[in-house]
């Protein structure tokens, strides 16, 4: 695995730590309004949870606020969703929940969540298509990337357009995965190698000197495999418009098992245990049951 | 051995005597303007002197004939005969404008002339012919009686000279050709003129009333008010462009075609008007201010016409139209012709004329966007268009314009029926116009989309007991056009009607009025529905009609369903573990499948046939080599060049050598080898480099370093030609910019060709193949001469389930909801394969236990979600697919029997 997506991984168990964090109603963080609306939240309702969610979100100051509608929008999904008539709840939460999603993976799922929910929730045709102008960019900048360079990249890069092209068919810059935006703003930053500006070759000492640069030995900032350029090459040709229908150069990510829009997977997604779906004392709990108390986790899950 | 071939004597010669060649001296005319008039004199007289030949009855006379006729129709069109005296007039002078005699001051020489055209267009004296005439007729302002006299005029000019022309025509085997096939047809008209007039008056009143009647249901324009609502509508389909045109130089207005011509659809003139067009639009001195108008004109009469056209025609009309939109955009005028194109699918499609035209426009479109290299402003712009119509929105590029108009078909059966003119018979006419012209003869196909209509017409909105029943007529008209010939789909749908109350009486009395018109066996005029008729009626004559229809669909008897079922338990049992061999088993499921459809719809020998298809396992090529991924070696030559310095001669003769030894390069020295073809100095290094990379143009290295470093290559011709030997494909040049992108796209084809094939690439082609004619089989379809993918053809087949089967509550909306949304988060050919896969399993599931309510539908397909969900790649999810819809009709058999099958 490379090491930005070490960092990748860090990064993603930080905020899951972070998001353990009880927002407890003493943290100033909610208003009493909010914390009445919590208290006031029950599974048998589930446009509530959606309602409380879009007004925390109206006041985004804290990311615990916006961890809470997050939270809320993806109850108000499972519980909208197994409620009869309550599947316009469960596909409006979805959306809400593609909106707030920074990737395009993620919002593209949760809005066929949404339409799978409710027909008045499928969107329009063409909605999210391809802008075929930054898609050749994008195609170019993968070129120049293999090439060695990295000024035009980075100037490439630099436009937001072709940014979300390649975040459209991040998963097809590699052939497992390993290779995100990220690691293309990386090696544009690196390129090119300054011993030999690119070329693999280092001249230092004249002509009579030329050797294998020692310093990138001829290989390039992205360093992909020959499955890793494969994928490229179709992406590349993707984003010039190109369909590619044979299917004896589908690469392996292409034949990975299509993923449903399945509605009772997006709780199982976000990580959220939806058996605790009334807060108390703080926290998320088991409702109460005829001669029970309500039970609350050891556990907090994240809000 | 000697090449030597018999002597053939020129038929003209033998004929009609020594004759100089060109079309001039074959009419015997001098090789100047000459009216039209005076070719159609010169026709008259030089088939008079053949029918005197002493060689009037023999196959060289016919040909003369078909020469002739070929000649005059050349001669009668302007820019032609202008062409062609540039060639035959001895000072190669074209007529000065303003000399031309296209006026045509005679009526009759007129009609006589669209006669001609008519005629040849439509391969013959029929139908089409009829309608093309009226239309010619009626734009010029001809009424019936003055065609008939006029008729009447040619049949007696010609009797007085006919004597060889009621000899029996020697039967000729079909040519093959356009230009002798299109004479050949012509050929025949004054023949059978003759025979008309030569019976007197009378037969030519017989002509008029053909005109009128004769057409078929479903090319009903030859009536006067069609034809002048037709001609009216193309009228006001330019109107909002002729206001903007301003008004035609001379000179434009001698490349204009003539309008009569485009109004009745002449093949030549449209594609010749878009090659003038083209060409206008090429040359930098002339603006071609009226391209707009004079492009919408001729699209226009396109999108009216090409129903009748021939596939060569459209193909020959779309290549021009292709020209032109490169040849619009060079001029960054695209625009202009984009708002035309688009016009129709933007439009409301609410009559015959318009439906047509939006068929014709989405099937352009589609076309169009096939051309990789079409500006990609202009691309965005219709691929927007197409989306944006209901009909249109499942196209994509296609090679063809027929193909497209086929995939038109359907969907434009199910957006008609979901439109606010779902009971416009005009619009239906339209539709049938377009199913008959994309579909030929493939009754299925044009049973199912006609089926899909009349699914929706038949359920939408509701009669009140007062108001007569708006959709009836479109009923009527619909069950009209459907073949009858029974089927599965056929049966549950019309059983479906009897059974939905939602259904009115006067749509049900239709369908079997329909029906008995039809001849449907066991179907007769008792079985009419009366407006009346109450519930009980209506199910008494359900039984009767569910009698009726199951007569050839039960068709398999006990034995071939138990072969079909021991042949489904074999496959069932089967596994496999390799991309290739889930592939195929899940081909021959489908088979099976197919077998089975073909069962229940009485075709017995299909069945069996692919019942001994499906025990045969395909065998699988043998995988290709592994590649490896070009890198930068430590001994790479590439240094040892760069040692060489500033030498001109060492360094070419470096290349020179690497070539003579077949060197093969590593990355460094590819890349080295493609900066210094690009940029090499001087001009003998660049050669050299030029020659190595040329030689070694399949090598992993080469194509690889080009795409890297293609845009550091400057743009040239010369570099071009280079890199196009590179990537194995002709790069055209566009000019600055665009070019670059070409060769990128080129290269990048080429490396992918390359890199991204897999080692089972073959073997899995192979048995892709084979799972896509599987599912066509299905359809009751083959390839024919447009293979299709896996991924097309179970859209196709999924298309027609989705569009024809109805579940309970009258739509499978839920799946095509479900459908959609998978789609659009799909990555990829094989995942749309599963989506629309499992959509079909979808609805087999549903269609299975909605015949056979005892079917264990439930279980099979909750067993299939839980299989496509722990599926590792997709290939396992199609055969999971696949086994689950073999699953369903094999349930559903135990079902039916009791588990004896």
């Amino acid at each position: 695995m490379k090491a930005s997506h070490w960092m990748s991984l860090i990064a993603a168990c930080a905020l899951a730590m972070a998001s353990q964090v009880q927002p407890g109603p003493d943290a100033g963080v909610f208003s009493r309004e909010d914390i009445e609306g919590l208290h006031a939240l029950a599974p048998e309702q589930p446009e509530r949870y959606l309602e409380l969610g879009e007004e925390i979100l109206d006041r985004p100051d804290s990311p615990l606020r916006v961890e809470m509608a997050r939270n809320l929008f993806v109850r108000a999904v499972e519980y909208g969703r197994l409620q009869p008539g309550g599947e316009r709840v469960a596909a409006s939460a979805a959306l809400a929940l593609a909106s707030m999603s920074p990737r395009a993976a993620e919002r593209r799922w949760l809005r066929a969540v949404a339409a799978t929910l409710h027909p008045d929730y499928a969107a329009p045709a063409g909605s999210e298509r391809p802008d075929p102008a930054a898609g050749a960019r994008a195609a170019e900048l993968i070129t120049r990337l293999r090439a060695g360079e990295g000024i035009r990249p980075r100037e490439i890069l630099g436009d937001a357009k072709v940014r979300g092209e390649l975040v459209r068919g991040e998963a097809a810059l590699s052939a497992d995965g390993t290779i995100g935006l990220t690691d293309l703003d990386a090696a544009a930053k690196k390129q090119p190698c300054p011993t030999c500006s690119g070329r693999g070759i280092a001249v230092q000492q004249g002509p009579k000197s030329a050797a294998l640069c020692p310093a990138c030995k001829g290989r390039t900032a992205l360093n992909a495999s020959i499955d890793d350029v494969a994928s490229q090459l179709r992406l590349q040709l993707a984003l010039l418009g190109e369909r590619q229908d044979q299917w004896g150069k589908v690469t392996e990510s292409e034949a990975a098992p299509a993923r449903d829009p399945d509605a009772s997977e997006v709780a199982v997604v976000f990580g959220i245990d939806t058996k605790l779906s009334v807060w108390r004392d703080g926290q998320w709990a088991t409702p109460q049951r005829p001669g029970q108390g309500e039970q609350t986790p050891t556990v907090v899950p994240a809000p | 051995m000697s090449d030597h071939k018999p002597h053939k004597p020129d038929p003209v010669s033998l004929v009609l005597g020594p004759t100089p060649p060109g079309p001039f001296a074959l009419l015997g005319l001098p090789a100047t303007d000459v009216s039209l008039q005076q070719v159609l004199g010169s026709l008259h007289v030089r088939l008079e002197q053949v029918n005197a030949s002493p060689h009037a009855a023999t196959p060289a006379a016919e040909d003369v004939r078909l020469a002739l006729h070929a000649a005059a129709a050349q001669l009668c069109d302007p820019a032609v005969r202008r062409l062609l005296l540039g060639t035959w007039a001895g000072d190669g002078r074209a007529p000065a404008q303003g000399e031309r005699d296209d006026g045509i001051s005679d009526r009759s020489v007129a009609i006589e002339r669209d006669l001609h055209i008519a005629v040849g267009l439509s391969g013959g004296w029929n139908g089409a012919a009829m309608q093309r005439l009226a239309l010619a007729c009626e734009a010029r302002g001809v009424g019936l009686d003055e065609l008939a006299a006029v008729l009447a005029g040619l049949g007696s000019k010609r009797t007085t000279t006919s004597g060889a022309m009621r000899r029996v025509a020697h039967p000729r085997p079909p040519t093959r050709g356009g230009v002798a096939a299109a004479a050949k047809v012509e050929s025949r008209v004054p023949r059978e003129l003759l025979l008309l007039t030569g019976a007197g008056a009378g037969l030519v009143v017989l002509v008029v009333i053909a005109l009128v009647m004769l057409t078929g249901p479903t090319q009903e324009t030859a009536t006067p008010r069609q034809v002048a609502e037709v001609l009216e509508g193309g009228l006001r389909s330019a109107t909002p462009l002729v206001m903007e045109e301003e008004r035609r130089t001379a000179a434009d207005m001698a490349l204009v075609a003539p309008t009569n011509d485009l109004a009745i659809g002449d093949a030549r003139t449209i594609e010749r008007e878009f090659v003038a067009l083209a060409t206008a639009l090429g040359q930098k001195d002339q603006q071609a201010p009226d391209a707009r108008s004079r492009f919408s004109s001729a699209f226009g009469s396109f999108a009216e016409n090409w129903h009748l056209l021939r596939r060569d025609e459209t193909t020959a009309i779309l290549s021009a139209l292709v020209d032109l939109a490169f040849a619009a955009s060079q001029q960054q005028r695209e625009s202009e012709l984009v708002v035309v194109l688009i016009e129709p699918l933007t439009t409301r499609a609410a009559d015959r004329r318009s439906v047509r035209a939006l068929a014709a426009a989405g099937s352009s479109v589609a076309r169009l966007l096939q051309e990789r290299d079409l500006p990609r402003g202009m691309r965005q712009q219709l691929e927007t268009a197409l989306r944006s119509n209901i009909a249109t929105s499942g196209l994509g590029p296609v090679a063809k314009f027929d193909v497209a108009a086929e995939q038109v078909v359907l969907p434009l059966a199910s957006a008609l029926a979901s439109s606010d003119d779902w009971s416009s018979t005009e619009a239906w006419r339209g539709f049938l116009d377009v199913r008959d012209a994309a579909l030929g003869d493939r009754v299925r196909g044009k049973d199912a989309a006609t089926l899909a209509g009349l699914q929706g017409v038949m359920r939408r909105g509701g009669a009140s007991d007062t108001a007569p029943d708006a959709g009836a007529d479109a009923a009527s008209l619909l069950a009209g056009a459907l073949s009858w010939t029974k089927s599965s789909e056929l049966r549950a749908a019309v059983l479906g009607w009897f059974d939905d109350p939602a259904v009115p009486t006067a749509r049900l009395a239709a369908v079997m009025r329909a029906m008995v018109k039809s001849s449907v066996r066991g179907v007769d005029s008792t079985m009419v529905l009366a407006a009346s008729a109450d519930a009980e009626r209506r199910q008494e004559l359900r039984a009767q009609v569910a009698a009726a229809l199951q007569d050839d669909a039960a068709g398999p008897g006990a034995e071939a369903v138990r072969a079909w079922a021991a042949a489904a338990d074999s496959l069932l049992a089967l596994d496999a573990s390799t991309p290739e061999s889930m592939i195929d088993l899940a081909a021959r499921l489908a088979e099976l499948t197919a077998a089975r459809t073909a069962q229940l719809d009485g075709r017995a020998d299909e069945a069996s046939a692919l019942i001994t298809s499906a025990a045969t396992p395909t065998p699988l090529p043998a995988a290709t080599k592994a590649r490896e991924l070009p890198a930068a070696a430590a001994s790479s030559k590439a240094m040892e060049y760069l040692q060489l310095g500033p030498s001109q001669s060492a360094r070419a003769d470096f290349w020179k050598k690497a070539m003579a030894e077949g060197r093969v390069p590593d990355l460094l020295l590819a890349r080295m080898a493609i900066e210094e073809a690009g940029r090499g100095s001087p001009a003998t290094v660049r050669d050299a480099a030029r020659d190595y990379v040329r030689a070694r143009f399949g090598d992993e290295a080469v194509v690889l370093a080009a795409v890297d470093l293609v845009f550091s290559i400057p743009e040239s011709p010369e570099n071009l030609q280079w890199l196009s030997d590179i990537a194995q494909t002709k790069i055209a040049w566009r000019g600055r910019g665009a070019t670059r992108d070409a060769a990128h796209l080129a290269l990048l084809e080429a490396a992918a060709g390359l890199f991204a094939t897999r080692v089972d690439a073959p073997a899995l082609e192979a048995v892709s193949e084979r799972l896509a004619r599987s599912w066509l089989a299905s359809l009751g379809e083959t390839e024919g001469d447009n293979a299709v993918t896996p991924t097309e053809a179970i859209r196709r087949l999924t298309t027609r389930l989705l569009a024809v089967q109805r579940d309970t509550h009258g739509t499978h909306s839920d799946a095509r909801r479900r459908l959609e949304a998978r789609l659009a988060i799909a990555r990829g050919t094989l995942q749309e394969c599963v989506w629309w896969q499992a959509a079909a399993v979808e609805v087999i599931g549903s269609e299975a236990m909605r015949r056979t309510p005892a079917t264990p539908g439930r279980a099979v397909l909750e067993r299939w979600n839980n299989d496509r969900r722990r599926a590792h790649n997709a290939f396992q999810q199609i055969l999971a697919g696949e086994r689950a819809a073999l699953r369903l009709l094999r349930a559903e058999v135990d079902a039916a029997t009791g588990g004896g099958a």
